[in-house]
């Protein structure tokens, strides 16, 4: 998603003012893109499939991931069930699509929290620089010094477990992150000669930071951002199997996983499909997002 | 210091102000106190003084030692912690090496001979150990491995100076579970940084003068790759601490992780903080760490 915006953006200026040849364009580029990036193309796609199956839960997934059935309890992978059933006899198939949602919804918004906090501060301390900067980055070494998951337990065990504290606990930790990319992004963008014929024009610093600093700074935050969003399921997933994520009865990944653990030796479905689950949309997010700075950032292509 | 102080401040607020009312923490929900009473107690505990008079107080007494009292057990906070803690650190040592002791030669192989097999197998176990979920991998080991295989204990902890070898076999799941997102990020850091030094003009250099091709990788190349290698095993062994929690869950092992976890279940505020600012003081001693290795690998990078 995020490279076929970019790719638009860029091509607004390469090619006139009607919109069929751009389309077009923007299409052949992502195709040669792609091309050149099969991995990376295949691992977005795979991430949309997860984001479609998400969104239309209630359509595909073979029953409700809530309704217990006693004539199938911890039933082995069938064709009837071919995750297999848990200890009330819900389908686990049901509940690991089901629980894609939370996933995808805790990563997004947890992403765009570390985002929507630590870009603006990032910015403002590069650009600004002095005391500010010092106060903002030495309150940033502070936040990174607590383990993040130490951070997101300890958070959601003083406000107390659901869907909205975890996703506060686990973008809060990692702001820091976002906060010391996009400052050093800054600083070395503030020292181009463009920044100083702004200023000679007579922009405002603000109209700098936004039209200038910025949009030449995006690339390494959307690759982050990629990376982040597999940080983000797998901290929600941990939450959940730690029992102080989003609380039963909604299915969660981590949480199915939490119920799985204690019946391993009897019934080991249930607890490795949600694994499964979890491992392959985090795969799939950190291909894409090393795709991602390939395309974003040549010098590093191949390593 | 300063981040120290903040780190401080942080944990003291995350309780405290966070937290709600101390003393209802203390009691508990249900417990009613005559007007009096309560007022007595706020006085006690100090819970009448402004925020930044509360914090001082507690950060002089956590500066001698004293975390205050678990709510659960009765136990002095810093007791609780140095019982669990020599658990913890034997866990995540032995992580920490064995991540050292696989990551860096995997990263270097994989750099050396670019594109062939083993390059691609590496860069595969790479990424997937920074993508698998930890707690489930120690699951599957635990199925795979005990149960089926019944070659190594599914669970408990035996302290490696009682007996060495019960010991590592206990912890040897516990470890290479807790290890492999640090083996993951490691070997991907070692191979990037290892292509990078490798094009470089003083190894050209280096060869050209005729020096052995083994003297070459390991004086010249590997020295000079280590610095941000050493920087990510400094910064993530913040990550490892944080698994530890998972971990120590898995596996039941009676560690700093398991103590804390238990504690945000039984709501005991003062465990919570003290095992969060041990996290956060560790951590920092994993950044000075990598700033004392800086200046083994690099020379000319001078602390005053």
């Amino acid at each position: 998603m995020q490279n076929r915006r970019l790719e638009l953006s860029q091509d607004t200026s390469a090619i006139g003012a009607s919109d069929r040849p751009r389309l077009v364009a923007t299409l052949f580029r992502l195709g040669v893109l792609a091309r050149r990036h099969k991995v990376g193309a295949a691992a977005l796609g795979v991430v949309t499939l997860v984001g479609v199956l998400a969104a239309a839960a209630p359509l595909v997934a073979p029953a409700d991931p809530l309704i217990q059935d006693y004539d199938v309890l911890l039933k082995a992978p069938s064709l009837d069930h071919p995750f297999g059933t848990d200890r009330v006899g819900r389908d686990i198939l049901s509940r690991v699509i089901y629980g894609s949602r939370v996933s995808i919804l805790v990563g997004v918004v947890a992403v765009g929290i570390a985002v929507a906090i630590g870009v603006p501060l990032g910015l403002l301390s590069g650009f600004v620089g002095g005391v500010f900067d010092n106060v903002v980055m030495r309150f940033m070494d502070a936040l990174i010094a607590f383990p993040r998951l130490i951070l997101a337990l300890a958070i959601v065990a003083v406000l107390e477990p659901s869907l909205f504290n975890v996703m506060i606990a686990v973008g809060i930790g990692s702001v820091p992150v976002y906060a010391r990319l996009m400052r050093s992004q800054a600083l070395s963008i503030r020292e181009n000669e463009y920044i100083h014929a702004a200023r000679a024009l007579g922009m405002t610093n603000v109209r700098i930071m936004f039209r200038h600093v910025l949009p030449n700074a995006i690339s390494p935050i959307i690759v982050q951002t990629t990376l982040g969003l597999g940080y983000a399921v797998l901290a929600e997933a941990s939450l959940g199997f730690l029992g102080v994520g989003v609380q039963p009865p909604t299915p969660t990944w981590g949480s199915i996983l939490n119920q799985g653990a204690p019946l391993l030796e009897q019934a080991w479905w249930v607890a490795f499909f949600p694994g499964v689950a979890i491992f392959v949309l985090v795969l799939c997010l950190n291909l894409f997002g090393d795709a991602l700075r390939d395309i974003l950032d040549p010098r590093l292509r191949g390593r | 210091m300063p981040v120290l102080v903040i780190v401080s401040v942080l944990t003291f607020s995350l309780t405290n102000v966070l937290g709600g009312d101390p003393l209802l923490a203390l009691l508990g929900e249900e417990t009613v106190l005559e007007p009096e009473a309560e007022a007595l107690m706020r006085e006690e505990l100090g819970l009448n003084d402004p925020l930044p008079i509360q914090y001082l107080t507690w950060a002089k007494a956590a500066l001698q030692g004293d975390l205050g009292t678990s709510i659960q057990s009765g136990q002095p906070v810093t007791e609780a912690l140095r019982a669990r803690l020599p658990v913890t650190i034997q866990l995540a040592g032995l992580a920490w090496a064995m991540s050292i002791t696989l990551a860096l030669p995997l990263g270097v192989i994989s750099a050396l001979r670019r594109n062939s097999w083993q390059d691609h197998t590496a860069t595969g176990v790479a990424l997937a150990g920074v993508a698998t979920p930890s707690f489930w991998m120690g699951l599957m080991l635990i199925l795979v491995v005990s149960v089926w295989f019944q070659l190594l204990p599914p669970s408990g902890f035996v302290n490696l100076w009682d007996d060495p070898v019960d010991s590592l076999k206990h912890l040897a799941l516990p470890a290479i579970t807790l290890g492999v997102n640090l083996i993951g990020t490691v070997t991907r850091q070692t191979r990037s940084s290892m292509l990078e030094v490798l094009g470089q003009d003083y190894v050209r250099t280096a060869r050209a003068k005729g020096l052995k091709e083994r003297v070459v990788i390991t004086r010249h190349a590997m020295k000079n790759a280590m610095l941000p290698v050493v920087t990510i095993l400094g910064l993530q062994f913040a990550n490892l601490l944080g698994g530890t929690v998972i971990i120590e869950q898995v596996f039941a092992i009676p560690g700093v992780g398991r103590l804390a976890l238990g504690a945000v279940f039984a709501q005991d505020l003062p465990v919570v903080q003290g095992a969060v600012l041990l996290a956060a003081v560790a951590t920092l001693l994993g950044n000075l760490w990598a700033d004392i290795m800086y200046s083994v690998f690099d020379p000319r990078i001078k602390y005053n």
